[in-house]
């Protein structure tokens, strides 16, 4: 398995057999997984039933595997998983849950954002992200957010349009939160 | 893929320039190429991530840009995109996708030498300074220089960049970067062309230009530059300026077109640099 030595601040992993132990939260999680020195973050995610992470085109060109690393969309099909070691996940199932679904998610339904769906977890989580730094986002800064993600269905015209939806949504729901 | 037996996390500079300094390390930074794509041979991955380097600052010195600093970050920093013009916020915008503008890092795109990288060209044209740590030591290096000896084919591997510098008397140059690219998202461009220009009283008094991506290494166009410097810029002398440049340029494939594209190009982007100062 993996040794894992702090000196100062300093991290160092280890590998075992070829295979490192990592410290990861996932979707507020801690879990302690095995990952082999090759194997990617989406790889790694889906082994351990994060299936809302989807395995697209793999180069990093199609956005399907997004998560937030820290806050931060990024794709986990470059990563490494071992460099998750000591960080934050969040997938599309830390966002909500069919019973209580994120803003963004009703607003996806609602608006009719969704076909195939493949693509979806992926835009959800770079439009929390655009949302969570800017509020109320404009049309051209919500296609530059989503300028990484690819959807084959659409003309992302409906895309758009729910994420403005979910920004009044979250709006609104602030604004009750704060009169109570 | 390479297997990796070690995954280092260094929380100092030193501590990072030092574990490179062992046989068979190899850096981890934005994870756009790297992380999948590890030299052969590599059995220790240095993960630059808890560097402190992921800043950018500005003082009398300049633009201060930490290696780790991504260029999401760039188009963050309201100091960056207003330098020079808005040149970096162009060349970083201009990053095929938003998550990948995510991940990219200042110093993973000068380490990994690709000929489409967006930064070497900006960096090229204001005459940057690469702080790089080696060996023990930390000095700053001309950007032109870091293709030469004693760095050339180290960074990245035995010599790690830590920040770099745009000087101070660039900030008010009008800078401008065109892409010429079959769609704007390519990373695999035909041409890439940084220009900087400063006028006093209406004259060209420093210009610095530079191509990237039609060529295999980033090249300043001195002679083009020097023509431009002393005259008013206007489609004439930037059309005279732009026939200086050199024929002998490594144009690769695709030659043909790109004798065409470049000199419309590079006065493209003269111009409009020009018009900016009016």
């Amino acid at each position: 398995m993996t040794a894992v030595r702090r000196t100062a601040k300093a991290i160092s992993l280890t590998a075992e057999n070829g295979i490192f132990r990592i410290e990861v939260a996932v979707n507020g999680v801690r879990g302690s997984w095995r990952v082999g020195a090759e194997d990617t973050l989406l790889s790694a995610l889906r082994a351990n039933g994060w299936k809302g992470v989807k395995r697209g085109c793999d180069t990093g060109e199609c956005g399907s595997c997004t998560v937030l690393v820290d806050g931060t969309p990024e794709l986990a099909c470059l990563k490494l998983a071992v460099s998750a070691h000591g960080r934050e996940i969040t997938t599309i199932e830390g966002l909500g849950s069919p019973a209580e679904p994120h803003p963004l998610q009703e607003a996806f339904v609602e608006a009719g954002a969704v076909q195939c769906g493949f693509c979806i977890p992926g835009m959800i989580l770079v439009s929390k992200a655009l949302l969570d730094k800017n509020p109320e986002p404009s049309e051209t800064q919500i296609r530059h957010a989503l300028d990484g993600n690819l959807c084959r269905c659409t003309g992302y015209v409906k895309q758009v349009e729910a994420v403005r939806l979910a920004a009044g949504k979250i709006k609104n729901r602030e604004v009750r939160r704060a009169g109570q | 893929m390479t297997k990796i037996s070690s995954y280092y996390l260094p929380a100092t500079v030193r501590e990072a320039a030092s574990r490179l300094s062992k046989p068979g390390a190899a850096i981890i930074a934005g994870s756009t190429l790297a992380a999948r794509n590890l030299p052969a041979g590599t059995m220790a991955a240095v993960d630059l991530r808890r560097l402190p380097l992921k800043y950018i600052k500005a003082d009398a010195k300049g633009l201060h840009l930490g290696a780790c600093a991504t260029f999401s970050d760039i188009l963050d920093s309201k100091t960056a995109c207003a330098w020079a013009g808005g040149i970096l916020r162009s060349a970083a915008f201009k990053v095929s996708s938003q998550l990948i503008r995510n991940m990219a890092t200042v110093g993973g795109n000068i380490a990994r030498p690709m000929p489409y990288n967006h930064l070497p060209p900006v960096f090229a044209a204001l005459d940057a300074k690469v702080l790089v740590a080696a060996k023990g030591k930390t000095a700053y290096y001309q950007f032109g220089e870091l293709a030469g000896k004693p760095l050339a084919g180290t960074l990245g591997k035995k010599a790690l960049i830590v920040e770099v510098l745009l000087p101070a008397a660039t900030k008010n140059m009008r800078g401008v970067f065109e892409k010429f690219s079959k769609a704007p998202s390519m990373w695999e461009s035909y041409a890439l062309v940084a220009a900087a220009l400063a006028f006093k009283n209406g004259v060209c008094s420093g210009a610095g230009l530079a191509l990237g991506a039609a060529v295999p290494r980033v090249v300043r166009l001195a002679a083009v530059e020097a023509a431009l410097i002393g005259s008013p810029v206007t489609e004439t002398t930037a059309g005279a300026a732009v026939s200086a440049a050199p024929d002998g340029l490594e144009l690769g494939a695709q030659r043909e077109y790109k004798r065409e594209l470049l000199p419309v190009l590079i006065r493209r982007a003269i111009i409009a640099a020009a018009r900016e100062d009016k």
